[in-house]
């Protein structure tokens, strides 16, 4: 039995300098990616003093650059499309951990699912997987259970997933090219994309509401205050009536901890199609509008003429 | 506990050396107390159940020999053992409507809500077959109850079997095991590739399957021609996988399961897949329902053996699940072994006439795909999904559902397509396959070598693919 034993052990170690091979892989696989945010993040890179982040919503809507250019005031997108308030979470906590806490932080929420569960918003573990080079992202992978946290200690493959080993350059696509401010304004739209407008007055079930998405919008709040970051919700527009129903929630959520901009809903621009990507996103010139309105109201914050119960 | 976790492995492994640690008296105990504790992990229920359920089968085979009234304790313990497999799995089909009709405002299904039944249609096939066995007097009843127990509980295919005979499980535990390393190497290699089955093939057909299958009335557009053509091997997959490492295990433990797979894509008619694919059920099935049926009503002549047929495969479909296309699954197969039944000799007449070579591959790939076509019945969660696959089947969609990634999808075709060559050159060109095996063997050396290289790569494609735990598909029944 010892000498079986003692093959079992000399296996193990043969495997154990194998699977040290693959930091290479994990190297290649953060070289390979188009989208280079996160990892400016977590080597303390984005030191900004206005900071967006949200989903798809908040990278096509609101343009970083025409801020900076406007407000004087350094700003950067980090909005990621797809991702749930439990990823803007840990953009935010892994912003104050790595890099000097912004100014501002305008929170682009997704109209009315924030809090609610969407197929369509997700943790993005995708965007982390590249980077697993870095013990903080396995570490935080290995927190959502995605990868056993005692063995990824030791046993570098259990950091990867198969999608690392696509170590080819990737590019942007022709919708998602991140604009050097990190915003995604889109300048096209498909000829057979059509929608219809929404009217009427709209209900939010607040028992449909996960608890784990609370929490992430509650520690969003919380880190905010204990870093001294102003809070700005913000509700983009969407090819509906605006949900004041779900406005009512998160203003209730939020307290006296942050401030809040609604798009003008009065501006007919809002209502007209050609101005939509799709029923969730706007087009570049109506982005460009979006911001412009956005940042009256970022000016008007910075004089502090808004009153936090605006 | 999930037995593809790494935490299943290391208690696994562990708990060999600890096996053979122990002197030989104490093992079966140990490996019980083991499979107690696997049970646990589910549910605390769940193993007071089990443990009463093999007390209450222990005592009936105690008591069979010797009663007086034998056929009644033997219809007693039968049908306490179906009451129970209805109760737990069958009540929303069966048990439940008929309470409605009655008006009686009572839902059943509670109870398998509190006891959480995992592995209950594969442990009562077990118990059943061992009260038929000591019935018959084909066995003598069991005497130690921890025995029993274990026969019923053993863990690594308490989960989906296979589903063991009693006179072949039990004699087993009275051997003398020493521990021989080449048979735990040979366990541990057959665990390894199970894993690699089920977490590097299977898993990553899931999307696919499950996708079509989870939006088909939605009226998406799938390549369901895809979908139909990987469900076998998807099932094929996953299912031997689960068996290779219920194999694995066990042989570690010095115990030797009964066979469930024997490339079951080499058949050549469904009479022959079903004695290569899923053995130990369909075995059981055989001995136990067609031959015992065939037997009672041998006075109607062939018309008996039709009947038993027609029985033995819709109650295969059933056990399966509660639901119509279950049973429609069954009977397919019926008809199909009874059109081979009944066609045999014109058949023969025609084919013999043609190749060796073209009338295999024909009848392998008929095989293959009426196995596809009746896998509808099987994954599809109701009947009107079934008609619902069949309506869309036409339309051609170039893209696979789930959303898997072009490069993930060929690489599995590629493990998929490895382990099929292996399999008909094993099967068609056997004599070879072992010169060339024995000519590896030979150089100790360089075999070594080799295994270990392949053991890395094997060991690094299930740690970087098993990420997303998928369920054994044979874990709910």
């Amino acid at each position: 039995m010892g000498k079986f034993a003692l093959k079992l052990v000399v296996f193990a170690a043969i495997f154990l300098v194998f699977d040290k091979l693959f930091i290479l892989v994990a190297h290649f696989s953060a070289e390979a990616e188009a989208d280079k945010r996160l990892e400016y993040l977590i080597n303390g890179t984005i030191n900004k003093d206005i900071i967006i982040i949200g989903s798809s919503t908040g990278s096509r809507d609101i343009i970083a650059s025409q801020i900076e250019e406007e407000t004087g005031l350094s700003t950067f997108n980090l909005c990621y499309p797809g991702s749930n308030v439990e990823f803007h979470e840990f953009i935010l906590r892994t912003l104050v951990k790595f890099n000097e806490s912004p100014e501002i932080m305008l929170l682009v929420v997704d109209d009315d699912v924030e809090l609610l569960y969407e197929e369509s918003i997700i943790y993005r573990k995708d965007r982390l997987y590249p980077l697993v080079k870095y013990p903080y992202i396995w570490r935080e992978l290995a927190e959502r259970e995605e990868r056993d946290k005692f063995l990824s200690n030791f046993v570098v493959l259990n950091r990867l997933n198969k999608y690392n080993f696509d170590i080819r350059k990737k590019k942007f696509t022709e919708i998602d090219t991140i604009q050097d401010c990190g915003s995604m304004p889109i300048s096209w739209k498909p000829d057979d994309m059509e929608f219809d407008y929404i009217y009427g007055e709209r209900t939010y079930s607040q028992d449909e509401e996960l608890p784990e998405k609370v929490k992430a919008y509650m520690d969003i709040i919380e880190t905010c205050k204990t870093n001294s970051i102003k809070l700005v919700v913000v509700f983009p527009p969407v090819y509906k009536t605006h949900s004041k129903a779900f406005e009512k929630r998160i203003r209730e959520l939020s307290g006296e901890e942050a401030y809040f901009y609604v798009y003008n809903t009065d501006n007919p621009l809002y209502r007209l199609e050609d101005n939509y990507f799709d029923a969730t996103h706007l087009m570049q010139n109506a982005a460009t509008t979006y911001t412009d309105e956005l940042i009256s109201y970022l000016n008007d914050l910075i004089e502090n003429e808004i009153d936090i119960n605006n | 506990m999930d037995i593809t976790s790494l935490y299943f492995i290391l208690f696994s492994v562990v708990s060999i050396f600890i096996y053979y640690l122990l002197k030989n008296e104490y093992r079966v105990l140990f490996l019980t107390l083991l499979s107690c504790a696997f049970i646990a992990t589910y549910s605390y229920i769940l193993l007071a159940y089990v443990v009463t359920y093999a007390l209450v089968n222990y005592i009936i085979g105690i008591k069979l020999p010797g009663s007086g009234r034998k056929k009644l304790l033997f219809i007693t313990g039968i049908i306490l053992n179906l009451t129970q497999l209805i109760l737990l799995k069958y009540v929303s089909f069966t048990i439940n409507p008929l309470l409605q009709l009655l008006n009686i405002d009572l839902d059943l299904t509670v109870i398998s809500r509190i006891i959480i039944p995992v592995g209950v249609s594969f442990f009562t096939l077990q118990g059943i077959g061992y009260l038929v066995n000591v019935n018959l007097g084909w066995e003598k009843p069991e005497k130690n109850f921890i025995y029993f127990l274990l026969y019923i509980s053993f863990f690594p295919r308490f989960l989906s079997g296979p589903i063991d005979r009693s006179n072949h499980f039990l004699p087993q535990l009275r051997v003398n095991k020493s521990f021989d390393a080449e048979r735990i190497a040979a366990g541990f290699r057959l665990i390894l590739f199970g894993l690699f089955k089920k977490v590097a093939i299977a898993n990553q057909l899931v999307p696919i399957v499950n996708g079509a299958y989870a939006s088909i009335d939605y009226g998406n557009e799938f390549s369901l021609w895809a979908v139909l053509l990987l469900q076998p091997l998807y099932l094929y997959f996953d299912f031997s996988g689960y068996t290779d490492i219920a194999f694995g295990f066990a042989r570690s433990f010095g115990l030797e399961l009964r066979p469930n797979f024997n490339r079951p894509f080499m058949s050549e008619n469904m009479t022959e897949f079903w004695k290569r694919f899923h053995i130990s059920l369909s075995s059981w099935f055989h001995d136990y329902v067609f031959i015992r049926t065939s037997y009672r009503y041998r006075r109607w002549g062939k018309r008996a053996s039709h009947f038993a047929l027609f029985l033995t495969w819709v109650l295969f479909g059933i056990w399966h699940g509660a639901g119509w296309n279950f049973m429609l699954l069954g009977f397919l197969q019926a008809l199909a072994i009874f059109y081979e039944f009944s066609t045999k000799k014109f058949r023969v007449r025609i084919f013999s006439k043609l190749p060796g070579f073209p009338r295999i591959w024909f009848g392998r790939i008929f095989t293959y795909l009426f196995y596809s076509i009746a896998l509808v019945f099987f994954f599809a969660p109701d009947i009107n999904s079934v008609f619902t696959f069949f309506a869309e089947l036409p339309v051609l969609n170039g893209y696979l559902p789930g959303g898997v990634r072009q490069e993930i999808f060929l690489l599995v075709m590629v493990f998929i397509f490895i382990i099929l060559v292996f399999e008909v050159l094993k099967h068609d060109f056997s004599d070879t396959f072992d010169k060339i095996e024995s000519f590896w063997l030979s150089n100790k050396f360089m075999n070594r070598v080799f295994r270990w290289a392949v053991y890395c790569l094997i060991i690094t494609v299930v740690i970087v693919f098993n990420r997303d735990v998928q369920q054994f598909i044979y874990f709910q029944f």
